[in-house]
This record gives structure tokens, sequence and C-alpha cells, in this order.
């Protein structure tokens, strides 16, 4: 009971303090919510700032749907001062009678113009490879006489369906979570420039000297940060959730993570509470740290044939993160964050009192 | 000469501070660069390559369209199990209904519970994909059948299609536009400022703090006024601002010669305006906030700088063709802001107006500085 009061009297000073309460709850929440308008809806439509040169035809026709409102008229000199504003990437130059000659195998040449000669639209050429084999196909069967109409779809309608076992995942939730989880991570570095303060202004000092154990002060300095980020973190959660209608299935999930990664946070905190005695230092090597593991647990992503990359990954709490939320598990990934929150605590936590008392 | 003297007070100070000084200045501004410009040139595309993944066919229609369907699976790489009970162990079985090859049913896949969402629907994105290429020669088939042509003419017809498929159509051209930035260039413009508005300011409020370049010691080791000093810790800041710039550039212009423009008087004007306007408001922030506080406010300040200034496709994404003007500078207000002109312009063209602008500013926060800091109690002797 003692130590829950001291919890709650410590959430209750963290509170009072703006630049903390701006840090480990409005810019999370602000960020999230962020991304969370940013993917509403309008993500699923085709993306594109490219010009297309195309004149009419079936290639044309075809296209239109998804690029009517990208196929332009203008000069090359037009495109090249809207390429410099930045307000197209690419420009997309079909030759005269491009289908005639593309058919005809003569090897006819789109050019893709743009500022650094590399910049292009893979969804787009994508798009246009698909159209020119359904063209290609339907002209080539009329022209056997197999079919009257040469624009016959022969691939048909998509037939999968894709169900699992437990709860369907939703990417927008998963967003916010993951905003929340990374923001968590940072900061670390504002709890440990808080401890330092602390420390500096002998308030840990007066604090252990107090009739109660030292271990409950820590104790309950610790706990109250971590009160404070799992209880805020959860509430923005489900209200970000509730305002932008994503399901709150995997919640238990996330609920997990959230809890797990800020042990770790505020244990990473404590740890670099041991190791630097600059509030400022704390804040940019706790920022470090923070990128640093993100950018670990992300190698996967982008190496995803490197399995030297892979296993250096592991090392970072974020990989089993992505990794429990992806697959909606417990096991074994939030133990595993747990452990390592555990070494980073027990790192930290070592003659504490000795230290606070130097 | 009291600016010289100024500088190198400042460097003597942030060398009494190096561990810290080589972490914000160097490791953390390179370590993120690095990074961002890794994931840059990667070509992202989705494909299940994990050897973990396991996946079974439980196939109820037992046609040859089926077991094409399963051949095609191997051909991706994955190694389907052909039948229960070793499936019960797999990620996701795949259902393949009775019918399939007449066009009926739909092809299910099942998800463990504990299954990769992520790797889940690119399978799906894969299955669908085979289907329809399956669809496609078996609709064919059926067409040369019913009309009393051999089917295996439909090998000549699908090499024919193929050779007209393979034609490289696509072919790269850099449009010659002098003094323009390109996307990378202009990204990695954007990075160094947003390295130095988050991280100026720390460095200034720290270094007031411990007196090391802070007004009070400019004005107990040079005779100073207020606006003297204030001036000198501006343009010191600029100043080192630049050098660090300086050396990034040649770092990063190294590993990847791209990321920088080729022009240095551009690039040279636009970053000594921006130095000087960040240390300006590095100053000010740093002086009237805590350094808590003050870094806060500045990465606030830049998420809306990054908001506004268009690199986010936010019209696209919401819908509200009012980013799309914030993004063009159609709001008048806002083209009075340089700093978004300058993310925006990329235009060697700019330089002058933007430049002025870009003073302007400096002066006017430095001048909001000096008016602070002589109403602060401990500056007024």
């Amino acid at each position: 009971m003692k130590l829950i009061r001291l919890v709650f009297l410590r959430i209750k000073q963290t509170l009072k303090s703006p630049s903390t309460l701006v840090m480990l709850v409005i810019l999370p929440v602000f960020m999230a919510g962020f991304m969370a308008v940013s993917t509403v809806d309008k993500m699923t439509e085709t993306y594109t700032n490219v010009a297309i040169r195309l004149e009419e035809g079936d290639l044309k026709d075809a296209l239109k749907g998804d690029y009517g409102k990208f196929f332009t008229e203008d000069s090359l000199d037009e495109i090249t001062r809207r390429l410099s504003d930045r307000k197209v990437v690419a420009y997309y130059e079909f030759p005269h009678n491009f289908l005639e000659a593309y058919e005809g195998k003569q090897n006819p040449k789109v050019k893709v113009y743009s500022l650094d000669g590399k910049q292009k639209d893979v969804v787009f050429e994508a798009q246009v490879e698909n159209t020119l084999k359904k063209i290609v196909l339907g002209e080539k069967l009329y022209g056997e006489g197999l079919i009257d109409n040469p624009k016959v779809d022969f691939q048909g309608e998509s037939r999968v369906r894709l169900d699992y076992a437990g709860v369907e995942a939703d990417g927008g939730t998963m967003l916010i979570f993951f905003m929340l989880i990374f923001f968590i991570l940072m900061n670390g570095s504002i709890v440990s420039a808080d401890l330092v303060d602390l420390k500096k202004n002998n308030v840990l000092k007066r604090l252990v000297g107090t009739s109660n154990s030292s271990y409950f002060i820590m104790g309950s300095l610790i706990g109250a940060y971590l009160v404070f980020m799992i209880g805020f973190n959860l509430l923005a959660a489900v209200v970000l959730s509730g305002i932008f209608g994503y399901s709150l299935q995997q919640f238990p999930v996330f609920a997990a993570n959230i809890a797990a990664i800020s042990f770790v946070s505020v244990s990473l905190a404590l740890l670099l509470f041991r190791l630097l005695d600059q509030p400022e230092t704390c804040l940019i090597v706790g920022y470090i740290l923070a990128l640093g593991l993100a950018a670990l647990g992300f190698l996967p992503t982008y190496f995803e044939t490197n399995l030297l990359l892979e296993k250096v990954s592991y090392f970072s709490p974020v990989y089993w993160i992505m990794e429990s939320l992806d697959k909606n598990s417990f096991f074994p990934q939030v133990p595993i964050v747990i452990l390592m929150g555990l070494v980073l605590f027990t790192a930290g936590s070592h003659k504490l009192e000795n230290y606070v008392n130097k | 000469m009291k600016l010289l003297h100024s500088i190198k007070l400042s460097f003597i100070s942030l060398l009494k501070t190096w561990p810290g000084m080589v972490l914000t200045y160097l490791v953390l501004p390179i370590g993120l660069g690095l990074f961002m410009s890794m994931t840059m040139s990667v070509e992202y595309e989705p494909k299940i390559e994990d050897p973990n993944i396991e996946i079974a066919v439980h196939d109820e229609d037992n046609s040859a369209t089926s077991k094409a369907l399963y051949n095609l699976l191997i051909s991706q790489e994955l190694d389907p199990y052909v039948d229960f009970p070793e499936s019960s162990k797999v990620d996701y079985t795949i259902t393949i209904p009775k019918g399939f090859e007449l066009q009926e049913g739909t092809l299910r896949i099942e998800g463990r519970a504990s299954a990769s969402r992520s790797q889940g629907a690119i399978l799906e994105g894969i299955l669908d994909q085979l289907i329809r290429t399956l669809n496609e020669k078996s609709r064919i088939e059926t067409l040369l059948k019913n009309h009393g042509r051999d089917p295996r003419e439909l090998q000549g017809l699908a090499q024919d299609v193929v050779e007209i498929l393979n034609q490289k159509v696509y072919e790269q051209e850099k449009i010659e536009a002098p003094n323009v930035l390109t996307a990378r260039q202009h990204y990695g413009v954007v990075m160094l400022a947003f390295l130095f508005t988050t991280f100026l300011s720390g460095w200034i409020q720290e270094s007031s703090r411990k007196e090391g370049i802070g007004l009070r010691k400019r004005r107990g080791i040079l005779p100073l006024s207020i606006a003297e000093a204030t001036v000198m810790d501006i343009l010191t800041g600029a100043i080192i601002c630049m050098l660090f710039l300086g050396a990034y550039a040649l770092i990063w212009t190294g590993i990847d010669p791209t990321i920088f423009p080729s022009n240095p008087l551009y690039y040279g004007v636009i970053m000594a305006a921006q130095s000087l306007m960040l240390s300006a408001l590095a100053k000010l922030v740093g002086e009237v906030f805590s350094s808590k506080a003050s870094l806060v406010i500045v990465q606030i300040v830049t998420i809306a700088f990054i908001v506004l200034s268009g690199m986010i496709p936010l019209e696209t994404m919401t819908g509200l063709e009012v980013f799309r003007d914030i993004a063009q500078g159609n709001i008048n207000a806002l083209t009075t802001v340089p700093y978004f002109n300058l993310m925006r312009q990329n235009s060697i063209q700019s330089i002058g107006k933007e430049s002025l602008i870009l003073l302007g500013i400096t002066v006017l926060l430095g001048g909001f500085t000096v008016l602070y800091l002589k109403k602060k109690r401990e500056y007024k002797k």
C-alpha cells in the first residue's frame, strides 16, 4: 500500500512538469493521431505524381480510369518546370504509334524523364505491363479468328479468401500502437534526464534519507514512470482507435507489448542514469539508442535475404514487438522483450542506493 | 577580432564536453543520414523468402488445374505439404475446392492464430496472381478446343506474346535543370535543417547554462553589450553550424554522391542563410526555455515544417485540398515563410529573395532575444 501511495504521489509530481508531460503524453499522441489521419481511407488509392503523354487509343482508354488526371499535353519545357517545382517526379513520354510498334516487336521506347534520371513509378509501370499483356493477347486471339472482340478479359475475378483462426489484424490500430511504442522507447531518455536532475538537486538523497526504505523510494520512482507510461499510452491507443474507427481485436497483445516496452524504456532510463551525469547527455544518448534500436528492428524488412542482419536484429526489442503485433502472439516475443528489460534493469539497479547517496 | 575570439571560446567550450559533442554532432546526424540513405537506396518489394513459412495444400478438386497450381507454388520457392495431418503444424492451409477447374468455388487460405498477417497478405497476392494466370491459360485452351484447334498451338501463341512482352520499353532520361535539387538532394537539405534545428538549441542552451559560450561569459571576457553578445552568439552558432554542415556534405557525398547538389554556390548560400536563421531561432529558444523544453518545442516545430513543406503527400492521404495549397505555396500567408519556400522552390533563382527574407527573420529573432535578455535580471549589470 505504501509503495502504491508513493507511486501515485510521484505521478502527481510528474504531471506538474509541462515538458515531461508534453514529451511523454502529448507528442506521442499527436504523432500517432497524425499518422492515423494520414492513413484514413485515402491510403488505398493509387498515389502517383507522374505526368504521362500518350496518344488516344486502347492503351490510354485502359489506363484512363486510374491515371486519367495525369495525362498531359505539356511541352518538355513545361514538364521541366513542373519537375523543378517538384509537382511531378517523372514524365512518361510514349512515342507516336507506340502500341502498333510494340505489337510489331519494333522495340519502341518510352522515355522517362526525371531530374536525376532514376525516378520512376513502379505501380504505373506494372499496370502498363498488365494492360499491354491483355491487349496483345486479345489482339493475337482476335487475329487467329478465335474471338469476336479483342477486349476480352481472360483472367477473371479474384477467387481467393484469407481467414485466420484468431483475430484479424487491423493495419490502422497497428500503426497507432507502433507509433506509441516507438515514442515510449524514446521517452526513456526523458526519464533518465529527470532522474539525473533529481539526483543533481539532491532530491533523491533526501528521499532515500527519509524513514522509507530506499528500495521503496526507488521502486516508487520507477513504478510511477511505468504506471504513467502504460496507463496514458493504453488510454491514448483506445481513444485514437475509437476516433478513427479501428478494431481493437488485438488489444490484449498490444497492451502486453506496451507494458513490456515501457519496462524496457524505464530500465534503459535507469541504466543511462547510472552511466551519465548530465541530463542533456542522457537526452541525446537515449534518443540515439531509441533510433538505433528501431533501425536495428527494421533491418530484416529492408534486407530480407540477409540472414546475418536478421540475427543482429534479434537484439532489438523493436524486432520482437513487430513480430508479436504481426503474428498477434504473446509467446515468445513478449517474454523476450521483458527479459531484455530485466537485463537492463539489473544493470541499472545494481547498488543503486550507494550511487544515489554519493 | 571579437568574432574570432568568440568562435575560439565556443570551440573550447564544445571541446570541454567532447563526448556529448561527438554524439550530438557526429554520431547521430551521420548515423541517421546513413540509415536513411541506406533505406532509400533499397527497393522494397514484398516477397516470401522466409524459410520458416510453412504451407499445406489440401486438394479437394484433384484436377489438372489444381496440380498445376501446386506446381506453380513450388516454382515460387514455397514448399507445400500435400496432405494432413502435417498441415496441422503449418502456418497456412490452402484448400483448393471441388470444381476449382470448372471455375467454381473460392480458394481458401486459413492462417493459424499466430501466423504472420503480413506474410499472409503476400501469400494471398501470390495465389491470386497464380490463379489468374491459370484461368487465362485454361480459358484459352478451352477456346482453342471449341474451335477445333490443337491446344498445343497455345505454346506457339504464348511464345509470341512473351516475345512481345519481353521488349524493354522504358528508357530513363535525365532532364537538365541546372541548380535544381533532385528529390534525394532536397531530402539531404531537409535532413540537415532538421538535425540542426533540433540540436543547435540544445547546444546553445547547455553552453549558456554552463557560462561557456553564453552571454555572461561573453560580457565578462569580452566587454560586450547584450546586443553585441547576442549577435556574436548567433554568428558563432551559424559559423559552427556551417562547419559541421560542410563536414557532413563531404562525408555524405563520399557515401552517396547523388544526395548533395552539384552546385556548391547554391548549397553554400542556402545553408549559410538557413544556419543564420536556425542559430537565431536556437538562441531565442535556448535562452527562453530549459534544454528539455527547447527540445520538445523544436521537435514540434520540425514536425510542423515537414508536414507543411509538402514532404508528406497529405492531400492524397486526407483528400483535403488545403494541404495541396500549402505544399504548392498557394496560401499567401505561408509563402512569406522562407523555410517552406526553400524546401519547395529548390531553385537557384530564389536564392537572393529567400536569403533576404531569412536574414530579416534572423534579425527579428535576434531582436526578440535582446529584448528578452534586457529584461532578465541576471544580465542587467
